[in-house]
């Protein structure tokens, strides 16, 4: 019998009882439709997540002091200073800008009655445009005020915008825990750590002289983060490596820095992205097991039903192979159905979540492709066993079944 | 010899032991005969029509169909045997119930090497010679049961087999429609076409012109021609 003959069986099969087949599919549809959109939004989150990070700066190197972990706001008193910075600009080679930070977090800053939780940013010269952050007016530090450690301030715009409620903000004087400050200007830009960075929270700012920071803040030279901006990409690994040879000269054990490129938080994101992404879809993936138990069930009351059908065609010369073929297809059919609607309803149920949160909607080739394999998968493992017990039947039983 | 049989035992298991439905049954069917099958039930007809269609084989002893031996022919070949060589009639006429007549007769060419395109002429030549040529896109239920056992007939002739099997062709109609079926066999015979019929009606058995009767398993009578009373129930 012809391929075309068995889907035309099948088909006919299905028509008979189209309620039936559509309870049927049921199982497969919410399966992939469940596999599509978790992939779907797993993705989404991770592109935005990236995003987030790519924002920072690409052709980027961190050096943190005190952990190999990125944790620049961290106030314990570093192993990086003033001198590390010096000695790295003065030994890397391919470098674009470097700068230091001395951060710290949940400082008060002040503007007649409006009080706001912000971070102070005790930045080196280049430290701006190191981090691509942007002046939106006023001005930057001036050498003279970055060397006496001036109290002057630029505000992030959103605080800015918070702190003076649509007052010019530049010339006045706002209190950063206690201490006074002129604002010379605003910024914007995601100066933010990269962890926030990651889980995409914005949180206000206040950038100061570095030399200012050190005063208010540590009493030391010591920084909390370098950040080193590579001319070229391709250079990243090797200005890394030279990083790396570099801080181990000059520091006295290896644990005490770290040295992070934006590569590797991608690296680390990623692998971590896509485990979750895989363990909930194996999670769905067990609803497509349901559903094709569903089918079993299904299509085992189906070659029951039909035992004296069987018997006939038998009797008119089907051979085992045309009836395998019969029950097995018309199985398959049920599941390719279950899987083609599920993937339109997984494909709108991602568009609608990847709307309302803001994120790309991402459906990959290889989740669509995976939700249509598996179905097949699922309408073949189990209908062969249905269709196999049709298959095998005397033709004298089932003619005589009534 | 179209037929030969020799020695066909068909034993079915029971409780401990078995029950012989067939218990050692020899005879020969030439091409062009048309045979009735007589016995009352129990008495291995069935059981011999079953082995005789290729639907079942037998415990022991041998059975050709046309020099080639059946009984140990594995279950593909025994459905190809079917369709290529035998045309069933069955008493409720063992139509599918969802499909049209046209359908029904065209289903054992989709079993054999029959090209698509010349299918549906054959199943409407099969019908217009049992006079359904304006029954073709009926369904078994819009049907009288005359008119479904003409439709089986055609589904068993369409495909040219070497045989007819016809087992209680009459036993679901009434008179009239028993008659027409049975003429529609004989003319069939008279065309050439070997006929076996299993019945336990002695008028039914009239129509043929060789009469083999089963007891208990067991081949008890063997009439060619028989004449009114050789071939009645005993």
């Amino acid at each position: 019998m012809r391929i075309r003959e068995a889907l035309r069986l099948a088909a006919e099969g299905i028509r008979t009882n189209p309620l039936r087949a559509f309870l049927t599919s049921l199982g497969v549809v919410i399966g992939v439709a469940a596999v599509i959109v978790i992939i779907a939004i797993g993705e989404g989150a991770r592109a935005q997540v990236i995003s987030n990070i790519e924002s920072l700066g690409s052709n980027m190197i961190y050096v943190t002091g005190g952990s190999a972990k990125p944790v620049p706001y961290s106030r314990q008193s570093s192993v990086l200073d003033n001198s590390v910075l010096e000695t790295l600009e003065g030994k890397l080679q391919g470098l674009e800008g470097a700068a230091a930070e001395l951060s710290r977090a949940g400082a008060r800053v002040k503007y007649g009655k409006a009080s706001i939780t912000a971070n102070i940013l005790g930045g080196t010269a280049d430290y701006m445009s190191v981090r691509n952050l942007e002046l939106t007016s006023g001005r930057r530090f001036t050498d003279a005020e970055m060397a006496e450690g001036a109290r002057v301030c630029l505000l992030g715009s959103d605080l800015a915008d918070e702190l003076f409620a649509g007052e010019m903000p530049i010339g006045r004087k706002v209190k950063v825990d206690g201490a006074s400050y002129r604002v010379i200007g605003t910024f914007t830009g995601s100066a933010t750590s990269l962890l926030r960075a990651m889980a995409g929270i914005k949180i206000y700012q206040v950038l100061i002289p570095l030399a200012t920071a050190q005063r208010r803040i540590t009493g030391t030279q010591d920084v909390s983060a370098i950040y080193l901006k590579v001319a070229r990409a391709a250079d990243m690994e090797a200005v890394r490596t030279a990083a790396e040879k570099v801080l181990t000269e000059k520091m006295a054990y290896e644990e005490n820095f770290g040295v992070t490129s934006q590569a590797d938080l991608l690296d680390t994101l990623n692998t971590i992205t896509r485990t979750m992404t895989y363990l909930l879809a194996g999670i769905a993936a067990v609803s497509l097991v349901v559903g094709g138990i569903g089918i079993m069930n299904i299509m085992l009351v189906s070659v029951t039903e039909r035992i004296k059908e069987i018997g006939i065609r038998k009797a008119l010369g089907a051979t085992r192979q045309d009836i395998l073929a019969q029950f097995l297809i018309e199985a398959v059919m049920i599941s390719c159905a279950g899987g083609a609607v599920g993937m339109a309803l997984g494909w709108s149920i991602a568009a609608i979540a990847s709307r309302l949160a803001g994120w790309p909607s991402l459906v990959p080739w290889y989740s669509i492709a995976l939700a249509l394999s598996f179905s097949t998968g699922i309408g073949l493992f189990f209908g062969v066993y249905p269709a196999n017990k049709a298959a095998s039947l005397q033709p004298v039983d089932a003619l005589r079944y009534e | 010899m179209l037929i030969s049989v020799r020695d066909v035992v068909k034993e079915y298991p029971m409780g401990a032991g078995s029950v012989k439905a067939l218990a050692g049954v020899s005879f020969d069917i030439s091409e062009g005969e048309f045979v009735a099958v007589m016995g009352p039930s129990g008495s291995g007809k069935s059981t011999l029509m079953n082995i005789l269609g290729c639907l079942d084989r037998p415990t022991s002893g041998e059975y050709r169909l046309a020099g080639r031996l059946v009984s140990s022919m594995g279950d593909g070949e025994l459905a190809h045997t079917r369709n290529k060589d035998i045309g069933f009639v069955f008493q409720a006429f063992n139509l599918l119930p969802r499909l049209t007549a046209l359908e029904n007769v065209m289903l054992p060419m989709s079993y054999g090497m029959v090209p698509s395109s010349s299918r549906r002429e054959r199943a409407k030549e099969a019908l217009s010679a049992l006079g359904l040529s304006d029954k073709l896109h009926n369904k078994p239920k819009q049907m009288s049961g005359g008119e479904q056992q003409r439709v089986a007939i055609a589904r068993a002739l369409v495909l040219h087999p070497k045989m007819i099997l016809a087992d209680e062709p009459t036993g679901n109609l009434d008179s009239k429609n028993s008659e027409d079926i049975m003429k529609a066999l004989a003319r069939l015979n008279e065309q050439g076409r070997t006929v076996v019929l299993v019945t336990h009606e002695k008028d039914i058995a009239a129509y043929a012109n060789r009469c083999l009767r089963f007891r208990d398993g067991l081949l008890v009578g063997d009439a060619v021609k028989p004449e009114r009373g050789q071939c009645d129930e005993d």
